[in-house]
């Protein structure tokens, strides 16, 4: 009986914006169709003539080209570490943020959004001050057989700085939003810690966290600016994916720029897929949920 | 079972939660932690759970100390306001959860759980939803599951808050009998918080007033609506008439009224006093006689009742005035029906029963007749 | 410290890996650069950013990203009105590509965009026509950080737009207001924070942004050379108090920028009331 009610007094579905003069809702429509065709669509397309320009073969030759394969490894790797660190990172932050009142709570926030607002380039110099040969520990990691800065150790400390907020930044306002009282409930039920993450913690926020992991893996493997500063631009050896779009094109290489520039294109593309298809389901979950 | 509350307070930055609550609750009672929204019910109940820690006091369960322990030691299922149930779970799985996460050792065996959860959710009449997820059933569907879930690890103590808060009324009201021959059934010590006096008077055998942090009365429902310790209690429980002014011998005067008191009455003169009069104790007599006369100025009907607003009555051709004080009058609807009273019309009246406070004194001071 | 006890675990641990992260991470780096700075003194630091071509930098930057940003304001706040409130085709797919510059690796935007908008390029060659030329130039920097900043403005209104509540509208309407007014009195008071907050997040990074924009600027010192790019040639030359000093000064200038604007915007909220 209840239903009825409710299907009968709910409004008439309605046009949008019915109100609106057509002429202004034309005009606007075409206002920004513009605006998305020229800033997005367009250097899309143009990434993907530029890198076929010499034809089917010199992509393949540049895609497959040994730095190339060598800077792809580089760029796996350094997700590979940074990735599953700040995944860690976001989940710690979260639980206690989100779940705990403590004095300093509102400055740890700020804090963990602060890499967000500093350039990438300073970002990669702060680690040339602490570990570059003048740096404060520079010397001895370097006497030591393990330098930092012009290899992997610096490429992978600029990224995990860059990458730092994204997980704990989506977890964050989710799981203020979902409260604790179903942890609370768990815990009453006699659950332990670990096993109230598993079984209550972990499955709710489990789209709200592959979300973020996505964006945190789409931005460790596109830094460029942090990881340009720390790594040396040496060929083979501490080039990324990125770096060396910088190198091909600043020899003029630029169908191989390119070419390799679609691979980071695809990756973009694949996060705004995945994106979008957890927008999607988080919504239908949402849907399902409210009565 | 009982559960013994000792001088328990908490402070938060900028008020005070519980102030010195004592309490004491009996094996297998069923009492309600009843006040306003902000009077410190729920911190109290989730002290007594082990949700939260208090500044200071002692919780007793069964004579023990469990003021530091932690949950799993305590044997308390709680019901949460909002049922807390896990949404990615069946119902199944949601009441099964307290015995599948208990160390290996003390773990039932998996034919024992399904024994078990049947048996539950045949308890609460939903054995047939035992498929289903929580966003899938109505409110007091949950609110049953929940009850469930929390009975699984077969608790000493069950705690419940809100209860009934989050569903429609006719739920409300059949939930309500349900949990009172629920409880008859199992007898667990039970207490429950509610912002519902009705609610409180149905279910519980006692109730627990609270307000600002400090318990106001304990008592069962008839004792606490007819003598009241407090103020706060008299106008919290059930529908009042407040009047302020001097009581003297025989009678109480207060702005246009002067009103007889009953037999017994005080024979001191006494100013600042607060008088506390509820609508079902006033009786309404067609005799001139009677010292006090009223002008009958509004007729509510409620169904069952009526609702009769009066004011002194003034002199032939005196006219009534915006700002005279109205009385409220219940009666029942033979006894409105017998008098077939008119608006407009004067009437006598007897009031059978009023209590009343000094309004700065302590509450202990409390007098009635 | 008075932590309030919870009945929840894990706060110990939790808050333990969060402030390490966050020192070794965060603090002792961003503490190094304030340390080094220091270690020039007051005179030092005035050295380094009073020469000419530091300061042409900071003015370089400032000016492409303010402007960027303010284009970005009607450009998004268009977008986002007409993804919220107009039927679109495919408009699933539109609203998934706002995300593209996050997305997209800041070095493939900026060989992308100096390739269209060279004097050869797609878009370049159309402007060369008017005698504009915008790569290699102050106009490109522009062009570059609209493309980086617009789905900050995007994504901040389009949540509020979607919220906003339609018998206001209607009301506005059936007191005899035109559609601009409407708009003007009625729609855009409470967009303003969020169109700040747009702002100024595009603004922000703007102002830090390195890869997208080093292709497409031409790099004249004087003309334009961006702060981030100064900082990498002072890094190049191994000129190091040199880099860290105007590191610390940008740092502390997109600071405050974001304090002024935080505190525009509070004073809008409680101007409006909304909370």
């Amino acid at each position: 009986m209840n239903t009825t009610i409710s299907i009968a007094s709910r409004p008439a579905p309605r046009h949008p914006d019915a109100g609106s003069v057509p002429w202004v809702r034309y005009g606007l429509s075409a206002l920004a169709l513009a605006i998305l065709g020229l800033f997005l669509i367009l250097p899309l397309v143009a990434v993907l003539a530029e890198a076929f320009r010499e034809g089917w073969q010199a992509y393949l030759d540049a895609i497959t080209d040994r730095y190339t394969r060598h800077a792809m490894l580089l760029t796996l790797i350094t997700a590979l570490i940074c990735v599953p660190l700040n995944t860690l990172f976001g989940i710690a932050a979260a639980w206690c943020i989100a779940r705990f009142q403590f004095p300093g709570r509102s400055l740890l926030t700020t804090l963990i959004d602060l890499p967000f607002s500093v350039s990438p380039v300073i970002a990669g110099l702060v680690f040339i001050l602490i570990f570059g040969s003048q740096g404060w520990f520079g010397g001895w990691f370097t006497t030591h057989g393990f330098p930092v800065i012009f290899a992997l150790p610096g490429i992978v400390l600029a990224t995990l700085f860059v990458t730092l907020p994204f997980v704990a930044r989506e977890l964050i306002p989710l799981m203020q939003a979902q409260g604790a009282e179903q942890e609370e409930a768990s815990i009453m039920l006699g659950a332990s810690a670990w096993r109230m993450f598993w079984t209550i913690t972990l499955p709710r926020i489990k789209w709200g966290l592959l979300y973020g992991v996505i964006l945190c893996n789409a931005r460790a493997m596109g830094e460029f600016g942090a990881v340009s500063v720390v790594s040396g631009h040496i060929r083979g050896a501490t080039n990324t994916l990125p770096l060396h779009v910088e190198i091909l094109y600043n020899e003029y290489q630029f169908s191989a720029a390119f070419a390799v520039a679609t691979l980071l294109a695809g990756l973009a593309i694949v996060t705004l897929v995945l994106k979008s298809i957890i927008e999607w389901r988080q919504q239908r979950q949402w849907e399902n949920a409210s009565p | 079972m009982s559960i013994h509350v000792e001088h328990l307070t908490k402070r938060y930055a900028d008020f005070t939660a519980l102030d010195g609550i004592d309490l004491a609750i009996d094996d297998g009672e069923l009492v309600a932690l009843l006040g306003p929204s902000g009077c410190g019910k729920t911190t109290l109940l989730r002290s007594i759970a082990g949700m939260e820690f208090a500044d200071s006091g002692r919780i007793l369960l069964e004579g023990r100390d469990m003021t530091r322990e932690p949950i799993r030691h305590r044997q308390v299922g709680f019901v949460f306001q909002h049922y807390a149930l896990f949404n990615h779970m069946s119902v199944f799985e949601n009441v099964a959860y307290g015995l599948r996460v208990r160390p290996r050792a003390q773990r039932p065996p998996e034919a024992e759980i399904r024994r078990r959860v049947h048996e539950l959710l045949d308890l609460v009449q939903l054995d047939w939803l035992a498929r289903r997820f929580p966003p899938q059933l109505s409110g007091g569907q949950r609110q049953r599951i929940a009850l469930a879930r929390a009975l699984a690890v077969e608790p000493r103590y069950l705690l419940l808050d809100e209860p009934f808060g989050a569903l429609d009324a006719n739920v409300r009201k059949e939930l309500r009998r349900w949990l009172r021959r629920l409880h008859e059934e199992l007898h667990v010590t039970s207490l429950f918080v509610t912002h519902d006096q009705e609610e409180a008077m149905e279910v519980a055998s006692r109730i627990v007033v609270m307000n600002q942090g400090r318990i106001e009365q304990v008592g069962t429902p008839d004792a606490i609506y007819d003598t009241p310790a407090t103020p706060f209690v008299s106008t919290f429980i059930g529908s009042v008439n407040v009047l302020h002014g001097t009581l003297e011998p025989g009678h109480f005067q207060s702005g246009g009224w002067r009103l007889p008191l009953p037999d017994g009455g005080t024979t001191k003169r006494a100013t600042n006093q607060d008088v506390f009069v509820r609508p079902h104790d006033i009786e309404i007599v067609r005799d001139r006689h009677l010292p006090c006369q009223v002008s009958v100025r509004h007729v509510h009907p409620l169904g069952s009742s009526y609702r009769i607003d009066v004011t002194p009555a003034r002199g032939a051709g005196e006219a009534p005035r915006i700002d005279d004080d109205c009385l409220t009058i219940e009666l029942t609807r033979q006894a409105f029906k017998a008098l077939a009273l008119e608006v407009g019309e004067r009437v006598g009246v007897k009031v059978q029963h009023l209590h009343w406070f000094h309004r700065d004194a302590a509450p202990a001071l409390a007098e009635a007749v | 410290m008075s932590q309030r006890q919870s009945m929840l675990p894990g706060f110990g641990l939790s808050l333990g890996v969060t402030v390490l992260a966050i020192s070794l991470l965060v603090m002792i780096p961003l503490l190094a650069l304030v340390t080094r700075s220091a270690e020039l003194g007051l005179g030092g630091i005035w050295q380094t950013l009073a020469d000419r071509r530091v300061m042409a930098a900071f003015r370089v930057s400032f000016s492409t990203a303010f402007a960027a940003a303010l284009l970005n304001l009607f450009m998004g706040l268009v977008v986002a009105w007409v993804l919220v409130r107009y039927p679109l085709p495919c408009k699933r797919l539109w609203d998934s590509l706002i995300d593209l510059p996050f997305a997209l690796p800041t070095a493939v935007a900026g060989i992308v965009l100096t390739t269209l908008y060279a004097p050869n390029g797609w878009l370049g060659r159309w402007f060369a026509e008017f005698g504009l030329q915008v790569a290699f130039t102050p106009l490109g920097i522009t062009i570059a950080l609209i493309f980086i900043g617009l789905p900050f403005v995007v994504r901040t209104v389009e949540p509020i737009l979607q919220d906003l509540d339609r018998q206001q509208e209607e009301a506005s309407t059936s007191l005899g207001a035109s559609r601009w007014q409407t708009f003007r009195r009625v729609l855009l008071p409470p967009l303003v924070p969020a169109l700040l907050t747009g702002f100024s997040l595009a603004f922000a990074r703007g102002l830090g942004e390195y890869g997208s924009v080093i292709f497409i600027a031409g790099n004249m010192p004087m003309k334009s050379e961006i702060v981030p790019l100064l900082i990498v040639t002072k890094l190049e030359q191994y000129n190091y108090p040199g880099a860290t000093v105007i590191a610390l000064a940008s740092l502390v200038v997109a600071f405050v920028m974001l304090l002024v604007v935080n505190g525009l915007q509070q004073w809008t909220r409680k101007r409006t009331g909304r909370e």
